[in-house]
């Protein structure tokens, strides 16, 4: 192994004389300048493989102290310490070197042609940051850590003059200024642990625990902490360091967050030892604080620059409280490692490489930032995107999991900070990506991405995803559960092979997932995977109708299929919750694809976001408060049959509040609970948490919204059941949930029937009754008993089947006629007959009126609710489906009825590939409606958890309360049907054909297509009667939220003068103060 | 006003603040552990008579080494900085300006007089380093200052900036190649024993800690130099340099 | 207590002062010096031993007893390495304020706020 003081002789020997092989040519300094951080990286890169590959050897502790038993110390002088200063070299060293080298290296390709162009003094001050960064990691001596302190700001503060840009001078001076205090902070802190310790070796000063030797020894540790901390930007004593992120050359500014940021991170976690308790507590909060402050007030900023610059700030916040953390749980080893070298990582790489990306755009603002122009450049960004707001496959995403789920209990707050905080990070990251994406569909002004920059980029890409995917592994996730990850990267690989080529082969994968995984699962599994697979590959299919010219398309759309059956595969919370994010974050992307979804796509990652946190939060709840035990296996478990959690707890499900006595975990249980629901309905659209809906709904691809509606809504029910037979006894500890879930269910339904009423875009109006129809499922599930959940699961199959039909029949409409108002529409029955049939049969369905199979599932549900009791909710629900009715009916007559629009005389039937699937949907339906039995029953026995309340008699379901036959009440209906058609016909013999244009117009034409058609405003005196209804109260509660968190964002920045001096009594006061706070 | 106010808060916090460092902390009563240890082994293990000396150039070298960088850092800083491209507006631009004065004879000879013996005390003073106070960064800024009074008494006086850089960069990349030399022939870097002790207490001891202090003496001097003649260089004199 | 460590922080409260209240910038660079020597001050108050002689083994140090004569020698090697380094960020400084004087022909440092926020 080559000593690691080579990594401080190399960029000394390389910067002394470097200006001489300048005089001999450019190239010749270019060249020794990047073989000097080759070496850096190439020495510390073997110190990291040796030090881990020593400790898996030695199966120890990842984590010990400073001097550990893997890795090598180096005395200077040959001398030990204290006598000489010592360096060390082990795996937490190698860890951050290795990496920060990596990233600078990487900053250095980007400034290449800036250092080729400047003079050589650029590249001696490169080097000497990099330099600065070795010393900080490796120095075991206090002073020593202070005089490389000073070589990586000194060559920072002149390395910010490589390019002249608007204020890039004024920001550098408060950057001294900033520095300037925390090096005369630093000195007398260590003059005086020097004269407490007599020492100047760090080990030697914890040793002596200054802290515990009086008030000085606390301010001598408090002002060497404090002097780390400044030049970590600590809200709000950084004011300068964002003026620097936004003025700055993106690539001195990716160093300077990068690589100068983690050295002295590194510092701080050395000297962690000698701080006192009252200290450690205070740097979890300053930590955390920064995270959730900055990422408020990033939410405020139009510079992308100045954006990302709150981002690093709050990263490096979380950084410290991660350390703070770790310090006072005594974490150790894995979690450690998983946590803190996760966040690290993920924040490196990504910070660094948006940096790098937006070095093309100086100074401009995210509103008018155009993305790059190839398909790979805007993969980049979404990568560096995704890692930064810790979306999977990403290092951040494991650290966040496992430190929400290691301190819910002890640091609730953090907690919330944490992820309120992350959501405001993810917002303000997707929107800025929304823009570009959207921009570089709209405008020509894109950028093409440099090699230089590329490159780096895209060697940080792929850091971060095989990093991540290690954490993942290294967090004991099946290799399985990257599948949809996997499929996504496969096609991605294959985007230049023609669209529907991409399509068949998307296809096939998730026809091969379906049949190697649905054999292998029992009840309710099978129900959904057959759900979510069969539903997904026959959207898929309907998807080939045209040629996709999103290159991303297929790839999203197959991970999204196969993340759905990941849902099901999930052994344990966190790959459920990686299962669920990751089908989040591919929806979310293939939403942005529609040409008008960048603010649609942002609501809805707002609120998945959103919704996923709570969802995390519940979850790593249950895990804190339930022993570890019930998590074995048990997400597998419950989805066969809940026996064993009901063997535990006997009779829970079905017998209402009496189960209050039993309940382990009282009010947390409850609270977990909570939370979870709200994050699957979130998913679902519920009432109140549905804003998003319509507009995602709308705006995504036509292709795209009838795998949203009809199959991915189904994934927050899967969850629900699931979590419901996980927990059954968590559903009543804190309050009444089925009680409360039932109500969100029906007023779901309710409203979102309602609202479709007066709809005017046939997407909208289909979004609305998707709310509604989910709503009808969750009152089921709320039920608790056999017949309830039979009648979710019944109204999940056969929702897929007529909604499928419905999107499907509206996509093929929108595409022959290109307008999505039905206005526009009209009598397109004898150009599209089989989607008239299609539509007809699915709202016959949907409605709920005998014979098909729609009305199954009105009988099961108002069956469970007359049962039940619930006189109220099966009034409301029998309402509302009355409502649905106004919307069905207009749909199919504004559309397919009455009289045809001149300019669709020529339109033609859909494309093939969207009706195959509606004749898989229809034949379905038909077998459904025909013999019920065929799916009811296995539905039954797959809830054998449940005490039966409704039983078979020769295709005969019978009930507390009535009795049901699908064949007869078919074989019925039909006969009437027939009957009347027979009279019709007789009675008609003659009928005489008009022709339908043949109408000579009397006077102009109105401009406004709308007046014109008898289908506009429809419902108008419904309006009238209970439009108050549809007030969008909740649109405006989150609009006011929204606007609330934005002004409080502005409002916090305010601090921010631009004042150097005001900075500098920042700084000042914040140190003075927060040592009175824990000086008391 | 209001910023007055917290300013004074904040000075007075501060005062407050060290106040427990002033208050509790009392001057050494005996060495401290590491700095008996170098009165005791110092003389004997580096051979050194200065102390001081000896804790900069070899226990704490790294320190050193470190801190003739953060110097070499500023200098190169501060040229960088300074360099001139088409945009940058001068206050005085486009006004010509009158030639300055030479120097009277008295100056001129005075200074001509004075700088071969400041040049001389300087090298004493980083040769002997060793041995009595002072070394290589007193000795460089006299050095400097020699440099510097050239400077200031001469307004022809032209800085020939390749022999500066080039003896700054040899002196350092030589610095670095002692230390490594260290690593190899002795016990680790920058340690001194790679030549004999020699006799106690005589120009030709301590080992390599002379040629360490000599190199950071011409470093150090150069360096300052350079800050200097950048510091001081006019527009035309930029100007005939590019 | 000793007289030059109270020295030290009354200087260093001084160039506080001074950075945190004068608008030109150089005064504020000459507060920051101010600053650095109250902070040398104090350190070589710390190796200071009443009584002792400079660490210099000569006629007036007795090499075998050295350990019982001499001042600490470590805090006057750090103070050389702190006075370079202020010296080093004192000259970046003055370069500093030099550039922005030649943007905007102002040492005030009020007229350097165009980012903020």
């Amino acid at each position: 192994m080559v000593s690691p003081i080579y990594l401080i002789v190399i960029p000394l020997a390389v910067a002394f004389f470097i200006s001489f092989f300048d005089r001999l040519g450019r190239g010749l300094s270019l060249t020794l300048f990047y073989a000097g951080l080759i070496a850096l990286t190439a020495i510390s890169g073997s110190w990291l493989l040796s030090t881990v590959t020593g400790i898996i050897g030695s199966e120890g502790a990842i984590g010990g102290q400073l001097s550990q038993a893997a890795g090598t110390l180096v005395f200077t002088a040959g001398l030990e310490p204290p006598l000489s200063i010592a360096l060390a070299m082990g795996p937490q060293e190698a860890f951050f070197l290795f990496f920060a080298n990596l990233a600078g290296l990487g900053a250095a390709v980007v400034l290449g042609r800036r250092m080729a162009a400047e003079s050589v003094t650029a590249m001696v001050l490169f080097l000497m940051v990099m330099l600065g960064a070795q010393g900080l990691v490796m120095t075991l001596d206090l002073f020593n850590l202070f005089v490389f302190l000073e070589i990586s700001s000194i060559a920072t503060y002149s390395l910010i003059a490589l390019e002249r840009s608007r204020g890039s001078m004024s920001a550098g001076f408060k950057y001294i200024i900033a520095g300037g205090i925390a090096s005369a902070l630093f000195l007398i802190g260590t003059i005086y642990l020097y004269r407490i310790a007599g020492s100047l070796a760090i080990a030697d000063i914890i040793a002596a625990q200054p802290a515990a030797a009086g008030m000085a020894g606390v301010t001598a540790v408090f002002l060497l902490t404090a002097a780390l901390l400044i030049e970590l930007k600590p809200f709000p004593a950084n004011g300068w360091a964002l003026d620097v992120y936004q003025s700055v050359q993106s690539g001195v500014v990716s160093v300077i967050a990068v690589v100068n940021s983690a050295a002295v991170l590194f510092a701080l976690y050395k000297v962690f030892p000698m701080l006192p308790a009252p200290l450690t507590n205070a740097l979890l909060w300053i930590g955390i604080t920064t995270f959730f402050a900055s990422n408020l007030i990033g939410l405020r900023q139009s510079s992308v620059k100045r954006m990302l610059g709150y981002s690093s700030s709050a990263q490096i916040g979380l950084l410290i409280s991660v350390l703070a953390l770790s310090a006072m749980y005594g974490w150790s080893g894995r979690l450690q490692v998983i946590v803190f070298a996760s966040i690290f990582f993920g924040h490196i790489f990504s910070k660094a490489g948006l940096f790098w990306l937006t070095e093309v755009q100086e100074e401009r603002g995210w509103k008018g930032w155009s993305g790059p122009r190839a398909a790979g450049g805007v993969l980049l960004l979404a990568v560096f995107i995704a890692a930064l707001a810790g979306l999977p496959p990403f290092p951040t995403f494991w650290a966040k999991w496992v430190l929400v789920k290691s301190i819910i209990l002890q640091q609730p707050l953090v907690v919330a900070m944490l992820l309120l905080g992350s959501l405001c990070e993810a917002v303000y990251l997707l929107r800025w990506f929304g823009r570009t994406v959207h921009l570089r569909r709209t405008a020509a002004a894109s950028w093409n991405t440099p090699a230089r920059i590329a490159l780096p980029a895209a060697a940080a890409a792929i850091l971060l995803t095989v990093g991540g995917v290690i954490a993942g592994l290294a967090a004991d996730v099946e290799p399985l559960m990257f599948l949809p990850l996997a499929a996504g990267l496969v096609l991605g690989l294959l985007v230049w092979l023609p669209s529907r080529l991409q399509g068949f082969i998307a296809a096939a994968l998730v026809t091969a997932a379906g049949a190697l995984f649905i054999p292998q699962m029992q009840g309710m599994a099978s129900v959904f995977a057959l759900v979510f697979y069969g539903g997904g590959l026959l959207m898929l299919i309907a998807t080939l109708y045209k040629r996709q010219d999103s290159p991303g398309f297929y790839p999203l759309f197959a991970a999204l299929v196969l993340s759905l059956g990941s849902l099901i595969q999930a052994t344990g919370l966190l790959e459920f919750f990686l299962a669920w994010e990751i089908m989040t974050f591919s929806s979310y992307f293939l939403i942005l694809l529609g040409r008008e979804a960048e603010k649609p796509a942002l609501n809805y990652a707002t609120f998945s976001v959103g919704g996923a946190f709570v969802l995390m939060s519940g979850m790593a709840l249950m895990a804190a408060v339930l022993p570890p035990e019930i998590f074995q296996g048990s997400l597998i478990a419950a989805q066969v049959s809940a026996e064993p959690l009901l063997a535990a707890a006997p009779g829970i499900i079905g017998q209402g509040r009496d189960v209050f006595a039993v309940a382990p975990n009282g009010f947390l249980g409850g609270l977990a609970f909570t939370l979870i629901a709200i994050g699957f309905l979130t998913k679902i659209g519920a009432a109140g948490l549905h804003i998003w809906l319509p507009d995602a709904y709308a705006e995504a691809n036509d292709d795209v919204t009838p795998l949203l509606s009809a199959v991915l809504s189904k994934a927050g029910i899967f969850g629900l059941m699931l979590f419901v037979l996980l927990f059954p006894a968590a559903l009543f500890s804190w309050f009444n949930l089925p009680f409360v879930l039932r109500w969100v269910g029906v007023l779901t339904a309710f409203f979102g029937t309602l609202m479709a009423v007066f709809e005017e875009d046939i997407k909208r109006v289909f979004a609305y009754s998707s709310m509604g129809q989910l709503g009808y499922i969750v009152l089921a599930v709320g039920l608790l008993n056999q017949l309830g959940w039979t009648t979710a699961l019944y109204l999940t199959v056969i929702h897929l089947l007529f909604k499928g039909m419905l999107f499907l029949t509206a996509t093929a409409v929108i595409d022959r006629t290109g307008t999505r108002q039905m206005y526009r529409m009209g009598g397109l029955i004898k150009n599209m007959p089989i989607s008239f049939i299609s539509a007809l049969i699915a709202i016959i369905a949907l409605s709920g009126v005998p014979p098909l199979a729609g009305f199954g599932g009105k009988w099961l549900l108002y069956n469970a609710l007359t049962a039940n009791n619930y006189v109220l909710l099966a009034a409301v629900a029998f309402f509302s489906s009355t409502i649905a009715f106004l919307y069905l009916f207009r749909f199919i007559y504004t559309v397919f009825l009455g009289q045809l629009k001149i300019e669709h005389r020529r339109v033609r039937e859909a494309p093939a590939a969207l009706l195959l699937p509606q004749v898989v949907f229809i034949l379905a339906l038909m077998a459904v409606s025909m013999f019920p039995n065929l799916l009811i029953q296995p539905l039954q026995s797959a809830l054998a958890m449940f005490p039966a309340d409704a039983g078979w008699q020769n295709g005969t379901m019978v009930s507390s309360i009535g009795y049901w036959n699908g064949s007869a009440v078919m074989w019925i209906t039909m006969s009437v049907f027939i009957l009347m058609l027979l009279w019709l016909l007789f009675v008609q013999r003659k009928p005489q054909p008009v022709s339908q244009f043949n109408i000579v117009f009397a006077a102009e034409r109105p401009e406004r297509p709308e007046t014109t058609h008898y289908g506009y405003n429809f419902f108008a005196p419904y309006r009238k009667a209970l439009g108050f209804l549809v007030t969008p109260l909740a649109g405006r509660f989150w609009h006011r939220i929204a606007e609330v968190t934005g002004s409080i964002g502005g409002a916090a920045r305010r601090i921010y003068t631009g004042n150097g001096q005001t900075y500098a009594l920042h700084i000042l006061l914040f140190v003075t103060i927060l040592y009175f706070l824990i000086a008391r | 006003m209001i910023k007055k106010f917290f300013t004074i808060i904040t000075v007075l916090l501060f005062a407050l603040m060290v106040l427990p460092l002033l208050r509790q902390i009392a001057p050494f009563e005996e060495l401290a552990p590491v700095a008996a240890a170098y009165a005791e082994q110092g003389p004997d293990q580096l051979g050194a008579a200065n102390l001081v000396t000896s804790v900069i150039v070899t226990y704490r070298g790294l320190d050193t080494l470190g801190e003739v960088t953060v110097l070499f850092i500023a200098t190169a800083g501060v040229g960088f900085l300074l360099r001139r491209d088409e945009e940058d507006q001068l206050p005085g631009d486009g006004v010509p300006r009158e030639t300055p004065r030479e120097a009277s004879e008295l100056l001129g000879s005075g200074s001509m007089l004075l700088f071969p013996l400041l040049m001389l005390f300087g090298v004493y003073i980083f040769l002997h380093g060793h041995l009595t106070p002072g070394g290589g960064f007193q000795g460089g800024v006299v050095i400097a200052s020699a440099m510097l009074l050239l400077m200031l008494a001469r307004v022809s006086f032209h800085l020939n900036h390749l022999i500066i850089s080039l003896v700054e960069s040899l002196s350092g990349f030589f610095y670095v190649a002692i230390g490594v030399l260290g690593l190899i022939l002795a016990a680790g870097f920058l340690d001194n024993r790679i030549l004999p002790l020699g006799e106690f207490g005589t120009l030709l001891s301590a080992g390599a800690i002379p040629i360490i202090y000599s190199l950071v003496g011409l470093k150090v001097g150069t360096e300052l130099t350079n800050v200097l003649g950048t510091m001081r260089l006019t527009r035309t004199q930029q100007e005939e340099d590019v | 207590m000793s007289l030059v460590s109270f020295i030290g922080f009354a200087l260093i409260l001084v160039g506080l002062w001074g950075m945190l209240t004068r608008k030109n910038i150089i005064r504020i660079i000459i507060g920051f010096s101010i600053i650095d020597t109250g902070i040398h001050l104090v350190m070589v108050s710390i190796g200071y031993l009443p009584g002792r002689t400079a660490p210099i083994i000569n006629s007036a140090v007795d090499k075998a007893q050295a350990a019982s004569q001499i001042v600490d020698p470590i805090p006057s090697a750090l103070v050389l390495t702190a006075i370079v380094i202020g010296l080093a960020i004192t000259a970046l400084m003055l370069t500093y304020a030099v550039r922005m004087y030649r943007e905007r022909t102002s040492l005030n440092i009020d007229d350097y706020k165009e980012l903020k926020w």
